[in-house]
């Protein structure tokens, strides 16, 4: 083995000599890791005892050292002299891939770096994708990158990686809604458009969503200066707001259902001036803190919508007709009974009516106000929902007195009577209703017509009902003035003789009418009496 | 004469009509018509005198003379 051992190194030294200049010129790593055969980092003797023992042999695939070193098929002196050649020559290790960042599998953008970090300084560094720059044992990639998946493959001369990532356009801040500078009321939402979907969003105040390439920053934001900072994975940007108290609506009066005519007024009145008041009917008015919607307002049901800076609202009604006096009968200023009626009539149907007097009844336009009343001066007061009016009247003392006969053609105890009477009339003292009748003495209807209107009563002739003479009648009846005060009629007479009035009795006065325009021959005694 | 008259005259009050005039009270028709006595009897017709006859006289006699001047034919 020593006799081997020294001629293997008096072998070596020749060969190192002869190789000299060979060695200098070819120090690629690859050669120099072959000739290591043993793989101790170090090339020695102990290489050569390697390859010397597999002389002649041709080395299988699974060996565990190769001693081919030229890689030639054939263990042979060509072998032996590339190990001598670079005898006493150290190798060093590989270089290794150790980290990467991104980490893989990570999404970038588009101009993203990535930065491979080795354990030495790699060495023939080529990437599929991107501009490389190597300092010391790391190796930065820079993009463009194009955008959607990215198998970035990189090989240096120990080795290779490929590395996957998802490579993504960056987002640009582009706008905001609403514009930058104005004012906000405390639950506002603010809306962010970006040129691409922004990622890793986080925004100083408020809750924030997003919908593809946009965000929607809602409140409730604290009133006073707002500098909202919104973060996303490509920048950063500020925006300044000023917010103030929103304006919230308080009270509405006439309340919301309620019945409204139809120029009446609604007032609302908010917490805060309201601003930007519309409204969907009517006219709107704002003062301060209140607004007041003035109709007129179509009759029927009314939704009213008001809009405002802040919100909105919408109010129901019910729109009536205003209703007007018309008339009143009996006319002011005259006299009424207690117990009369007094009628007034409206364009429509009035609503809460009252009376300072009288019972009260309303039938579609018609308020009817009975009394009694109290004698003397009233001055009635009519209020409805729409107006007020007052009447003077003057009521009389109550009527309690019964009508009376003042007059007639025939009066009771009448003898005489023309029993050729045709007409038999009677007055009384006032207007009556009632009935009327000529009877026999013994109560028996003679069968006139009777009639009672206004302050008469008559009784007519029926043909073949005339008067006998010399009979006794009675005219009996009952009336009753518009009091109700009742009378009885009772008039009882007695017809003349046959002879009675035969002949007639002529004067110098009324000759000419009786004689001369009689329309019958006449004849005229001229007597002297006693 | 009033029984006579007014017997006549209710009798015939469908064919005239009687009437009388007292003398000594009414002088302006008397003195107007002449009267010289009582009983006058003037019988008018269509406003004009058309007989007279004076003198008591007896119902038949009395209503024979209206008739005859009237120009009725008495019936009885």
């Amino acid at each position: 083995m020593k006799k081997l051992i020294c001629s293997l190194l008096t072998l070596s030294l020749a060969l190192s000599v002869l190789t000299a200049a060979y060695t200098e010129e070819e120090t690629d790593i690859d050669i120099l890791r072959a000739a290591d055969v043993n793989a101790d980092r170090m090339i020695n003797v102990l290489d050569l005892v390697l390859v010397a023992g597999f002389l002649g042999e041709t080395p299988t695939e699974d060996q565990t050292v190769n001693p081919d070193v030229n890689g030639d098929g054939t263990v042979n002196i060509l072998d032996l002299v590339l190990v001598a050649s670079y005898i006493g020559e150290t190798v060093r290790p590989p270089v290794a891939f150790v980290s990467v960042d991104p980490a893989v599998d990570a999404e970038i953008t588009v101009n993203d770096s990535i930065t491979l970090t080795f354990d030495n300084l790699p060495e023939d560094v080529t990437v599929s994708e991107g501009v490389v720059t190597i300092t010391d044992n790391t190796v930065s990639i820079t993009g463009p990158f194009a955008p959607g998946t990215l198998a970035l493959m990189i090989t240096w001369a120990d080795g290779s990686e490929t590395l996957n990532y998802t490579v993504r356009q960056p987002a640009d801040f582009v706008s905001a809604e609403p514009e930058i500078s104005s004012e906000l009321i405390p639950d506002d939402s603010i809306t962010l458009m970006f040129d691409h979907p922004p990622e890793d969003v986080t925004v100083s105040e408020g809750v924030f969503t997003i919908s593809d390439n946009t965000v929607t920053i809602t409140g409730p934001f604290t009133p006073g200066a707002l500098a909202l900072t919104i973060t996303w994975a490509d920048g950063s940007e500020t925006l300044n707001y000023t917010v103030r108290q929103a304006v919230a609506l308080e009270t509405v009066e006439p309340t919301t259902g309620t019945e409204i005519t139809v120029n009446d007024s609604i007032i609302l009145t908010f917490d805060h001036p309201p601003e930007d008041v519309t409204v969907s009917e009517g006219v709107g008015l704002t003062t301060d803190n209140t607004v007041t919607i003035t109709g007129p307002f179509t009759p029927g049901t009314l939704a009213l919508t008001i809009t405002w800076a802040d919100g909105s609202e919408t109010l129901n009604y019910t729109i009536r007709q205003l209703v007007a006096f018309e008339s009143i009968d009996p006319t002011v200023e005259s006299q009424l009974n207690v117990d009369d009626t007094i009628t007034l009539t409206f364009d429509n149907p009035p609503k809460d009516v009252t009376v300072n007097e009288g019972d009260m009844t309303i039938t579609d336009n018609t308020v009817s106000i009975t009394g009694p009343f109290t004698p003397g001066t009233l001055k009635l007061i009519v209020t409805w929902a729409d107006g007020s009016l007052e009447f003077t009247y003057e009521v009389a003392e109550p009527d309690t007195e019964a009508p009376s006969i003042t007059s007639g053609t025939i009066g009771d105890g009448d003898e005489g009577v023309d029993s050729s009477s045709t007409l038999i009339e009677i007055e009384f003292s006032e207007e009556v209703n009632g009935t009327i009748a000529l009877q026999t003495e013994a109560g028996d209807d003679v069968g006139w017509v009777g009639e009672v209107a206004g302050n008469k009563a008559k009784l007519e002739l029926v043909k073949g009902k005339e008067l006998d003479p010399e009979t006794t009648y009675i005219i009996a009846g009952k009336v009753e003035d518009t009091a109700g005060n009742e009378t009885d009629i009772s008039i009882t007479f007695v017809t003349a003789s046959a002879y009675d009035g035969i002949p007639i009795e002529v004067t110098d006065a009324d000759f000419d009418t009786v004689v001369l325009a009689s329309e019958v021959p006449i004849v005229v005694d001229f007597y002297k009496d006693g | 004469m009033k029984p006579v008259v007014t017997a006549v005259a209710l009798e015939y009050r469908d064919t005239f009509t009687f009437a009388r005039l007292d003398v000594n009270t009414q002088p302006e028709k008397t003195v107007a018509y002449y009267i010289r006595g009582t009983p006058t009897y003037i019988v008018f017709k269509d406003g004009e005198m058309i007989d007279q006859f004076i003198g008591a006289m007896p119902s038949t006699k009395l209503v024979g003379n209206i008739l005859g001047a009237l120009g009725i034919e008495e019936t009885e």
